[in-house]
């Protein structure tokens, strides 16, 4: 998967380079608009993530050439700028998504793959993890053929660290994923633990090894290896 | 008092030590003037009676002309005196004014007496006194009529400068235009005001842009330290010792982050014409908002009490609402302690929302003040209520919180003024 990452602070972009890079991904970079011009006029991609702040031009015009030049990729924009009219104007003219800065690497991470997920999953809208297998489509989770009944938020929660799997979420992160950005502003995340011991439990019951690990004092980590 | 009566105070009080002044001044001069003429005549008659006698003709006309025949001549000098004579009509008796002079007339010694009588005193005093307060009061009449007129007239540029004003706002637009004035004061005070207020404007417009600015230059870097203490989370060799460091600095950012993401929406709120309106249903966003916070009233096990009247709607905008309900309810269950309960009404156009388990003994208005926090350790921002404050300023509700029976209350009144 080639993902064309257009964003003008060059310390932001490479922190997404580095996270989402270890991916399964093959990520560009670029600071400004004259060479995301050209980039997308020279390659394909499978995902763009366009800041709207660019210091010679708006992100806006690209996503519009973006949806000329290559409909099949997914669009996500990222800005500083949290106006609902830009935001609007962004999904009006066919970007995927909007993410307003400062955000989650892992939730970045997620909203590329749900994007992808949704534009190219071939026939099988399947995520298989070892005895896991998670059905994006019908919203299932099976281990060992066995059906896991999980609550939405149970499931949201799974989809959220298998998306960024062998990564460190930390309990912000996951609240804001699940409950929204205004989730934040509360001091106590004890539901959280709550969702996640549920989850681990209703998983381990039907078979599946625990790799839900939690991490001292920060969050959760899902790990295979 | 208005600054006309103020002054016509001054004016009056002043006048009536010149008035007193005036009145004994006049009561002396009138009564030495009234002396003289009267001295005068009587010498005149005197001599007129003297010229008789030489003539044989004895004129005696009582108590005006007295003519006796005395022994001697005492003084041929006029002496005058005031005296006080019985009269009929009169029981103190009247005051005369009378000249004793004694002349020799054919050989026979006479002792003349000449009175003439004289206006009373206290009469003449009190009639200048009446005079006097009659001029004052005609004073204070005609002052109270020229002070009307005076200030429809003169002072109504005046007014009209202060009704512009009042309606003034730095935070709008429009300047500051103010109706040229004849009166040299009034217009200098109106090119002043004019001034001032095209500086005050351009000091608030600076200071907002610095303030928009800022928040929006801040965004920038916080993105970035969030990411890279993000990508340092995920190494592998952190000791405990450096997660517990990483998990404090992620949520002071976290904190700083919503600082700012506050600050922003506060400026916005400026301005009225941002938000879209539309016709909303406050029962139903009242019921969204409580669902998404769920998992949060289960955690602390909070009961939740609701008497919603299904049909109040307001026409405002869906996101600023939600802030408004979400703020509300958040605080709610943040300040709640566990088992509490939280009731919320919604019923006669007025949202009432209380709650357990927030102390009082402070005054609860100030929890609308900016960055108002229970405790410095707490980690709320304490721009909650705050923005709550900023909407219903935007759409003329009227606000308030207070303590009743161990519950704490916030009621909003959804009657548009």
């Amino acid at each position: 998967m080639k993902i064309l990452l257009i964003e003008n602070e060059k310390d932001l972009a490479k922190s997404i380079v580095d996270f989402i890079g270890k991916e399964d991904f093959i990520v560009e970079a670029v600071n400004d608009y004259s060479t995301a011009e050209e980039k997308i006029n020279l390659y394909e991609y499978d995902c763009t993530l366009v800041d709207l702040m660019l210091p010679d031009g708006s992100g806006l015009d690209i996503v519009k050439k973006l949806k000329k030049l290559q409909p099949k990729c997914g669009i996500i924009i990222i800005t500083a700028k949290n106006t609902i009219d830009d935001k609007l104007t962004g999904l009006d003219l066919g970007a995927d998504d909007y993410l307003t800065k400062p955000f989650h690497l892992a939730e970045l991470n997620a909203r590329i793959k749900s994007i992808l997920r949704r534009r190219f999953y071939d026939g099988s809208s399947e995520i298989i993890i070892n005895e896991i297998v998670i059905d994006t489509e019908k919203h299932e989770v099976k281990v060992n053929n066995k059906i896991v009944e999980l609550t939405r938020r149970e499931y949201d929660i799974l989809l959220f660290f298998i998306s960024n799997k062998e990564k460190v979420l930390t309990k912000e992160s996951i609240v804001e994923h699940i409950w929204g950005d205004d989730a934040n502003a509360f001091d106590n995340f004890d539901f959280v633990y709550t969702h996640i011991k549920n989850l681990r439990k209703k998983l381990i019951e039907q078979g599946a090894n625990d790799y839900i690990k939690s991490v001292y004092g920060i969050g959760y980590k899902f790990t295979i290896k | 008092m208005k600054l006309i009566n103020k002054i016509s105070r001054y004016f009056l009080i002043s006048s009536i030590p010149i008035f007193i002044i005036v009145s004994v001044g006049l009561y002396y001069i009138i009564e030495n003037t009234v002396t003289n003429e009267t001295d005068e005549q009587l010498i005149n008659i005197s001599k007129k009676v003297i010229r008789e006698l030489k003539n044989g003709k004895v004129i005696c006309f009582a108590p005006f002309v007295e003519v006796n025949s005395v022994n001697e001549v005492k003084d041929q000098n006029y002496k005058f005196e005031d005296v006080r004579l019985a009269s009929q009509d009169d029981d103190e008796g009247e005051q005369f004014r009378q000249v004793t002079t004694y002349a020799n007339v054919n050989g026979v010694n006479y002792k003349i007496v000449t009175r003439v009588s004289l206006i009373e005193k206290e009469d003449m005093l009190f009639t200048i006194m009446s005079i006097s307060i009659g001029a004052v009061l005609f004073l204070v009449l005609i002052m109270y009529v020229t002070n009307k007129i005076i200030s429809k007239k003169i002072f109504k540029d005046f007014y009209d400068t202060l009704k512009k004003l009042e309606s003034f706002s730095i935070k709008n637009d429009d300047e500051l235009k103010l109706t040229k004035s004849r009166i040299e004061e009034f217009e200098q005070l109106n090119k002043s005001l004019i001034y001032l207020a095209e500086k005050a404007k351009n000091e608030y417009r600076s200071l907002k842009e610095f303030s928009e600015e800022m928040n929006h230059e801040i965004q920038t870097p916080i993105s970035v330290i969030k990411s890279k203490l993000e990508l340092l989370l995920q190494n592998n060799d952190l000791s405990e010792d450096d997660l517990s460091l990483l998990g404090t600095s992620l949520k002071n950012l976290n904190k700083l982050e919503r600082i700012n993401k506050s600050i922003l929406l506060l400026n916005k709120l400026e301005h009225k014409e941002l938000f879209e309106s539309v016709q909303l249903n406050l029962a139903e966003e009242t019921k969204n908002v409580l669902n998404d916070y769920n998992d949060f009233i289960s955690t602390k096990n909070l009961t939740i009490n609701l008497l919603i009247d299904q049909n109040l709607t307001i026409t405002a905008n869906q996101s600023l609402i939600n802030i408004l309900l979400s703020n509300l309810i958040s605080n709610a269950i943040k300040h709640n302690v566990n088992n509490g309960k939280i009731n919320i009404e919604l019923k006669n156009n007025e949202l009432i929302i209380s709650n357990t388990g927030q102390t009082s003994g402070v005054n609860p208005e100030k929890y609308f003040e900016r960055f108002y926090k229970e405790s410095a350790s707490s980690d709320s921002v304490g721009l909650g209520l705050t923005i709550v404050k900023k909407i219903c300023d935007l759409y003329g509700l009227k606000i308030s919180n207070h303590y009743s029976y161990n519950l704490y209350y916030v009621v909003i009144d959804f009657t548009l003024s």
